[in-house]
């Protein structure tokens, strides 16, 4: 990265080209470097998450697998079974 | 199996250099989490190393809905009105550097155990997972997880074949 030489205004500020509505950030690198970087500000509004949209709607084909299997649960299979008890082994 | 330490999210964990491979599940853990815990959508665990606070892998567990309405109701009578609960893995992801050491399998079934512990606490019919792409499907296959035919990235397993797994049954 070029170095870039900016002064402070009248009020400390520093006006620094393609930053514009964006969250700067000052990385410390080590004693003698540091790394500015700049992240895309999202309105908390505009951030959506897909646990947001629950429930799941289910297509009828769907639902019907889902209600048969809690019904009719399948045993574990042997990946699972040694899974778990690698799991039990390791965390209690 | 390496030496793990699987804990909540908190303050004091470093996140910023994760890197899983999946940019949207960096850009989650790196920037998002906090607004995802803020609005309690659901909680984060990550793993550590013993001493550590470098997160390697993380998960985030919620609660979770199918909705059965497209069925007829004579067919769901003895399943709930209401949507369907569920125990939610939204994410799932491990660091580049820690792939291969089965750390994805162990944060799996921590998980599976603590939708276990929920399920002895409230009424829960399964777990389900939305998978992020091929790959992850077929690592939630490998364990006999059950893929939607018309949304085949979200998979589900009925709690009962979970207490199997861990011999609760």
């Amino acid at each position: 990265m070029a170095e870039m030489y900016r002064t402070a205004d009248s009020k400390g500020r520093v006006a620094l080209p393609g930053f514009a509505n964006a969250m700067l950030i000052i990385e410390k690198i080590d004693e003698t470097e540091y790394r500015v970087r700049r992240a895309k500000v999202i309105a908390e509004k505009d951030l959506r998450f897909h646990e947001e949209d629950f429930p799941v709607k289910l297509s009828a084909r769907d639902a019907a697998s889902v209600v048969e299997a809690t019904e009719n649960p399948p045993a574990p299979n042997q990946a699972a079974r040694r899974a778990a008890k690698r799991f039990k082994k390791h965390h209690g | 199996m390496a030496d793990w330490t699987i804990e909540r999210l908190g303050t004091h964990h470093e996140r910023e250099a994760f890197c899983c491979g999946d940019a949207s599940l960096d850009a989650f853990l790196q920037t998002l989490v906090g607004q995802y815990e803020k609005r309690r959508l659901g909680k984060t665990f990550v793993a550590v190393r013993p001493g550590e606070n470098a997160v390697r892998g993380y998960y985030t567990s919620s609660a979770g809905a199918l909705d059965l309405s497209a069925l007829p109701e004579k067919q769901r009578k003895k399943l709930p009105k209401h949507p369907l609960p569920t125990v939610h893995l939204g994410r799932l992801a491990v660091d580049q550097s820690h792939q291969g050491q089965r750390l994805g399998e162990t944060l799996l079934f921590h998980f599976l155990r603590s939708a276990l512990d929920v399920a002895n606490t409230i009424g829960v019919y399964a777990v389900d997972v939305r998978a992020t792409d091929e790959k992850a499907r077929a690592f939630y296959l490998k364990y006999g997880f059950l893929a939607l035919q018309d949304m085949p990235l979200h998979l589900f397993l009925p709690m009962k074949t979970v207490e199997q797994m861990f011999g609760c049954e």
